[in-house]
């Protein structure tokens, strides 16, 4: 019944703010607008966007011509930045083209009078980003909270080739987002919209004129939240992909309608199919050594690791060498693409079963692998098979060994790339898992200063992080991983063993002192320790979107503290077990004493890598509690 | 099988520097070992050939060569030449070397790319980047640099850093060649070399010769690198920019030069300077007028950044900045000054090196070391100093970003070297009231409020313009509050020099832990201190806290029935020249409510290395009793 209620409540809304639903002409501001003070969708929202239209439509010569339209309205302070405006284009060889720029600010002044501004030809300007992205710049004269700000401009690209995602959701609030588009003659596109099943699409499919109208209404804007996997899969939004064309000779060309098709239509590409069989100048050398090799395993291992040393990711990721891999090859620098497809080349000329496999990281956003669409992708991997186990290598990940698949692209989906058995493979979290184990010995002296050992093992998942940080520097990793959260800890003798043999956990260990805290009588020890449990996560009340691990966990410390002859506790903490429902965190809790030896056993393990926004209470209450437990120290008293 | 790979790569290499060790000037062979220790990159050469030919031109030849050690001087592979209308680049050209110092590639000025710079920060500065992307050939490796610019227009030219952190330097030479009849002024700093000067018919020469500068690390929280680093400040009599003459033989003369570029014969019209006067005319004193035009400055107009040619100096018209309602710091203290000068009030712009660790002007060495301009209003008793670009801060309160240091007024007369207010503890208040009303299962109700000044303020008009959820996050985060169920921050009220908020909160569990019957209370519900310093370091740089303050906090248990206190933390007091620490508790009579009350101020703020070791003490000893805890028994 509530939610029906909320329903109509927001139908009203669009309905009057526009009288039969036609959008006002440009510098034409209703006075639902003028009136207009909180966003319904967002009591809080800094700006809302009353509309945002775009219409894309070909021209004599088959350019892709878009005009939009966009118009918001400022509601707190914060959202003043939004009148300083960028709109990005593809740059590179012209491709694309922003004209016929107009913005203008409709703002009430002091004296109630309305005052509307035109942007200034002199602040426009265009700025280069890099070799193929390019952005116009332009802010809005007279700005302030309650000002309408306006836009419009026309993007002319080559061709349909440059057609993007519309996303009907931004971090505002939108009250009305529609997009229509008509296809260029002869050829033939599939869309796929990604949204809330409780959010209706309005679809308008006109066979006259080949357009297709896409239009979503109120809309709450989508924040940033920790932990999540990408934007892209929570943002409402309608994807596009070129799918067959007619031919000149009328006959029906289709591509890219199953993933068979899409791996053929990349083969015969020219910038992918062929990158993988060219030979590379002066790379029989490597095959030379890799051959010297045994196992296939140990082949593929030198190959990668060779890669990985020698060659330096440049920060972008792709999917495609665009200019070839020559370029890379000799400067030993290039994005995660060029390099990753160095690293396919070589695996194969060393006669190793290797695909290219495209991945999408869960930074990028979910692949659904019922829509056989590249865009969905944002890297390619070396996918190697040997003896029926598979391996995933990205070499741009470089504190990653071949046996583990990399972090970003746990739980996702992945797109083999074979002309013969294309596929897609689910990239299962769970079988190697985040694990930490914990050991350590300390004695309380009679000053209240604990001095002690710890030896820590990490291992898979919980290593790389680990190495990245050492690699920065011996003393960064202590710092980052000990030192910062206990400030008044003290470490010597700090030693570090396995850190570069993959098959072996990485043991950190190191002697210790710190003082224990005081209160009264009482000496209390906080055994809570180099467990990475310090701080509890999840602040928010509410989630929208899923929590994902990627990986399972596991964090396991043996700990005991020897207490002086004088002291004894006061009452040790419970031992207890905490246990989701569903059994998929465990923490477990067992404190016992002998003689002057205090002994601590934990347990926290996290069987389950995805939490959706529905669980979310539950976790967040899980953690507050095990937060609790782990805050509770050993009290001692005096005998 | 791993120690097989090394062993493979160890013996290749090997032949390599056998065969052309002796052959090559660049090979890590020949670098001395005292220039490796404690650096990333090694510049085997740094050389610069600055010709002055006229007072608006100068060309500048650069030649380095730079041996990497490590992956962490690898941004020198990134290579990045900045230039704009009035300094153009003639040649570039980059040559790589492997570790045996053989020659891999060469690059030249056509293999690099143009992209626009991009400061994060404006909206538009038209400047652009030479870009190359140099091989990576793994470390180490060497690069050498040969890059000629011509300049048709300067200000001030650059000075010359002989080293900077984590490198060392082999060879360093600075050659500046004059056109008589023009000359520079120079001073060494952080270094005993002095200049060889020689005179030709046509130039005067100046030289200065390093060697053998050992690397030198850097920390965190001191003045900004070129404080403690061997630099060479030079600076030219004559100058001309854009058509605009000038000279630093004082720094009246480089104040003159900048006014004019101030000044603005077509400000206002006669109708909005009677509109001005009509704002203040209830303003009884000069300084009610300044505040009422301040505020209105604060409330219509807004700080955008652009920067164009000669805009890097001037201000744009105050015209613009009426029809725009924005502008640069330039353009908006101008504006400010031009309403004063409307209602009869004089000020003076002043340029000041704006940031919390910025190396300030000096006296004694006219230059340019500016990056933001703010206004200064002489009244008969005192000055009021505006910060014009900020739509929060108080009237008349400057922050940390440009507090006590000195700036360039602009007068009539000239430039005037004058030291901005510097802002004392008491002007920088954070007091925290809090009562919390225990209930007997250790959850509670709190109401806290909050009293702030000064550079707290600005924190909280920051807080103010987040959402509920983003205000909870930085309590929680920064401030360090335990995470609560309720949450909730009421807007400000004005009181006494600052404002006041209100928070209530609840929690399910206020205590941080029990044992037995006895439950264990933090003394406040937020931690007192946020500095991070580390006890055990021993440091060569001053240590800077980023502005002087002073935080009370007064937190009020009041327990339920049948629960008493147990035991108190002891009362206690720490102070030296820098901080001051003191905690107290008391209780009433009836033994059932407890008030914690807590001061803490940073008094100086630039703590020398020496006295480091007492300032950190105090940290850990502060540390130690605000982490004593409040027990309470359940009867």
């Amino acid at each position: 019944m509530k939610h029906i209620f909320a329903i109509i409540m927001l139908l009203c809304a669009v309905f009057s703010l526009y009288a039969q639903n036609e959008l006002p002409v440009f510098n034409d501001f209703p006075l639902a607008e003028q009136n207009y003070k909180t966003s319904d969708l967002d009591k809080d929202a800094d700006a809302i966007i009353f509309f945002d239209v775009a219409s894309a439509n070909y021209n004599d010569e088959h350019n892709l011509v878009t005009n939009r339209r966009v118009r918001f309205k400022i509601l707190r302070e914060k959202g003043i930045q939004k009148a300083n405006i960028e709109i990005p284009y593809y740059s590179k060889n012209n491709f694309e083209n922003i004209s016929n720029l107009k913005a203008i600010s409709y703002t009430l002044d002091d004296n109630g009078n309305t005052v509307v501004k035109e942007i200034d030809n002199s602040a426009t300007f265009k700025q280069k980003i890099n070799e193929r992205v390019s952005v116009v710049k332009f802010t809005l004269p007279n700005v302030k909270i309650g000002s309408i700000i306006e836009y419009q401009y026309t993007s002319t690209m080559d061709n349909y080739g440059g057609l993007q995602d519309w996303y009907f959701q931004t971090d505002m609030p939108t009250m009305l987002s529609r997009y229509s588009i008509t296809i260029i003659p002869n050829a033939e596109f599939i869309y796929f919209i990604h949204k809330a099943n409780n959010l209706p699409i309005k679809i308008k499919d006109d066979k006259s004129n080949g357009s297709v109208n896409f239009e979503m209404n109120n809309i709450a804007g989508l924040h940033y939240e920790p932990y999540a996997a990408s934007p892209r899969d929570y943002f409402q939004r309608v994807e596009f992909q070129l799918s067959g064309y007619r031919s000149v000779y009328g006959s029906n060309i289709k591509f890219m309608n199953t993933w068979k098709q899409a791996a053929e239509e990349l083969f015969g590409s020219y910038y992918y199919g062929r990158q993988f069989d060219k030979s590379l100048p002066h790379s029989d050398d490597i095959i030379l050594k890799a051959n010297v090799f045994s196992t296939q395993y140990n082949k593929m291992n030198f190959i990668y690791e060779y890669v990985k040393n020698n060659f330096i990711w440049n920060g972008i990721n792709s999917k495609f060498a665009n200019d070839g891999i020559k370029n890379v090859w000799e400067n030993r620098r290039g994005t995660s693409g060029e390099i990753n497809i160095v690293l396919i080349n070589l695996l194969k000329s060393a006669g190793l079963e290797t695909y290219p496999l495209l991945v999408s990281e869960r930074e990028h956003g979910k692949v659904t692998p019922q829509y056989p669409i590249l865009d969905q992708f944002n890297k390619v991997d070396a996918y190697v098979i040997i003896d029926k186990n598979k391996y995933v290598l990205d070499a741009t990940e470089i504190n990653t060994p071949a046996n583990i698949i990399p972090f970003n692209i746990l739980n996702t989906y992945a797109f083999k790339v074979d002309t013969k058995t294309p596929d897609i493979i689910q990239l299962q979290g769970e079988v190697k898992t985040n694990s930490n184990y914990i050991n350590l010995y300390s004695t309380l002296n009679s000053n209240a200063i604990m001095n002690g050992e710890a030896v820590i093992n990490s291992s898979d998942y919980a290593k790389i992080p680990r190495i990245t940080s050492l690699k920065k520097s011996k003393e960064n990793f202590k710092n980052d991983y000990f030192e910062k959260l206990y400030p008044d800890i003290r470490i010597d003798s700090f030693e570090l063993n396995h850190a570069d043999i993959d098959s072996l956990s990485f043991e950190q260990s190191f002697k210790f002192s710190m003082p224990v805290n005081t209160s009264g009588n009482y000496k209390m020890i906080n055994y809570n320790l180099f467990t990475g449990l310090e701080k509890n996560p999840f602040i928010s009340d509410n989630r929208f979107t899923n929590v994902d691990y990627g990986c399972k966990y596991i964090t396991s410390a043996h700990e005991i503290f020897v207490i002086p002859e004088t002291l004894k506790p006061d009452e040790l903490p419970k031992n207890i077990q905490l246990i989701m429902p569903d059994k998929s965190i465990i923490f477990v809790r067992q404190i016992s004493i002998e003689n002057k030896n205090i002994t601590v056993d934990l347990v926290f393990k996290i069987n389950k890598t995805i939490f959706t926004p529905d669980e979310y209470p539950y976790l967040k209450e899980y953690y507050k509690k095990m937060s609790d437990l782990l805050n509770e120290q050993i009290v001692l008293t005096e005998k | 099988m791993k120690s097989f790979i090394i062993l493979l790569f160890i013996i290749g290499s090997f032949q390599y520097v056998f065969c052309q060790a002796d052959t090559s000037r660049y090979s890590i062979l020949n670098l001395p070992e005292n220039l490796k220790t404690a650096a990333d990159a090694v510049f085997r050469t740094d050389e610069e050939v600055i010709e002055i030919t006229s007072s608006s031109k100068y060309s500048s030849k650069l030649h380095q060569v730079i041996t990497l050690l490590n992956s962490d001087a690898g941004h020198y592979l990134d290579y990045n030449l900045r230039y704009n209308k009035f300094e153009k680049i003639e040649n570039a050209e980059i040559k790589l070397y492997d570790a045996a110092g053989k020659l891999i590639r060469k690059y030249h000025k056509k293999d690099f790319k143009t992209i626009d710079y991009d400061d994060n920060f404006s909206l538009f500065i038209d400047e652009k980047i030479l870009h190359l992307q140099i091989a990576d050939l793994g470390y180490p490796c060497t690069i050498e640099i040969l890059a000629e610019t011509k300049n048709t227009g300067y200000v001030d030219i650059p000075d010359w850093y002989i080293s900077s952190p984590d490198v060392s330097v082999e060879n360093s030479v600075f050659t500046i060649k004059v056109a008589t009849g023009l000359d520079i002024r120079h001073r060494e700093l952080r270094t005993d070399i002095k200049p060889t000067i020689t005179e030709t018919s046509d130039y005067k020469i100046y030289n200065w010769v390093a060697k053998n500068i050992p690397a030198l690390k850097m920390e965190k929280h001191s003045y900004e690198t070129g404080f403690y680093y061997p630099k060479i400040e030079v600076s030219p009599l004559q100058f001309e920019y854009d058509g605009y003459k000038g000279n630093f033989e004082s720094w009246q003369n480089f104040g003159a030069w900048n006014y004019q570029l101030y000044e603005d014969n077509n400000s206002f019209t006669n109708a909005r300077i009677d509109e001005l006067n009509a704002l203040t005319a209830n303003g009884k004193t000069d300084k009610e007028k300044v505040k009422i035009l301040y505020m209105y400055l604060q409330k219509n107009m807004r700080y955008v950044s652009i920067q164009l040619g000669i805009g890097g100096f001037k201000p744009f018209p105050v015209k613009y900045v009426e029809e725009k309602k924005y502008g640069d710091c330039k353009a908006l203290t101008n504006y400010m000054r031009y309403m004063l000068k409307a209602v009869g009030i004089q000020s003076y712009p002043a340029l000041v090196n704006a940031g919390a660790n910025k190396i300030p002007a000096d006296i004694n060495f006219p230059s340019d070391p500016f990056n933001h301009v703010i206004l200064c209003v002489p009244l008969d008793k005192d000055s009021i100093w505006l910060e014009c670009t900020s739509n929060s801060n108080e009237f008349g309160v400057l922050g940390a970003f440009t507090e006590n240091r000195y700036a360039l007024l602009l007068t009539e007369k000239g430039g005037i070297l004058v030291a901005t207010p510097k802002s004392h503890s008491n002007e920088n208040i954070l007091n925290t009231k809090t009562e919390i009303y225990l209930n007997e299962e250790g959850g509670s109700k709190a109401i806290s409020s909050i009293y702030c000044r000064g550079d707290f303020l600005n924190l909280f008009y920051e807080i103010m313009k987040q959402n509920k959820e983003e205000q909870k996050t930085i309590f929680i985060k920064y401030l360090d509050y335990k995470i609560p169920e309720y949450f909730q921050l009421e807007n400000s009220k004005d009181s006494v020099g600052g404002k006041l908020f209100t928070l209530n909160l609840s929690y399910d569990q206020q205590y941080d832990f029990k044992s037995g019957n006895k439950l264990f209370f933090q003394p406040r519900i937020n931690k007192l201190c946020t500095e991070e310093i580390i006890p055990a370091a021993i440091r060569k740089f001053d240590y800077l806290f980023d502005f002087p303050y002073f935080k009370t906090d007064t937190t009020i248990y009041i327990l339920p029935a049948g629960a008493y206190v147990e035991n108190l933390p002891a009362n206690k007091i720490i102070s030296n020249d820098y901080t001051y620490y003191s905690s107290e508790f008391f209780k009433n009579d009836a033994g059932n409510i407890i008030t914690a009350v807590a001061k803490f101020s940073i008094k100086k703020i630039n703590v020398t290395p020496k006295s480091y070791p007492i300032v950190a003490t105090f940290f850990q000893q502060m540390m130690q009793n605000e982490n004593e805890k409040i027990i309470i028994k359940k009867k």
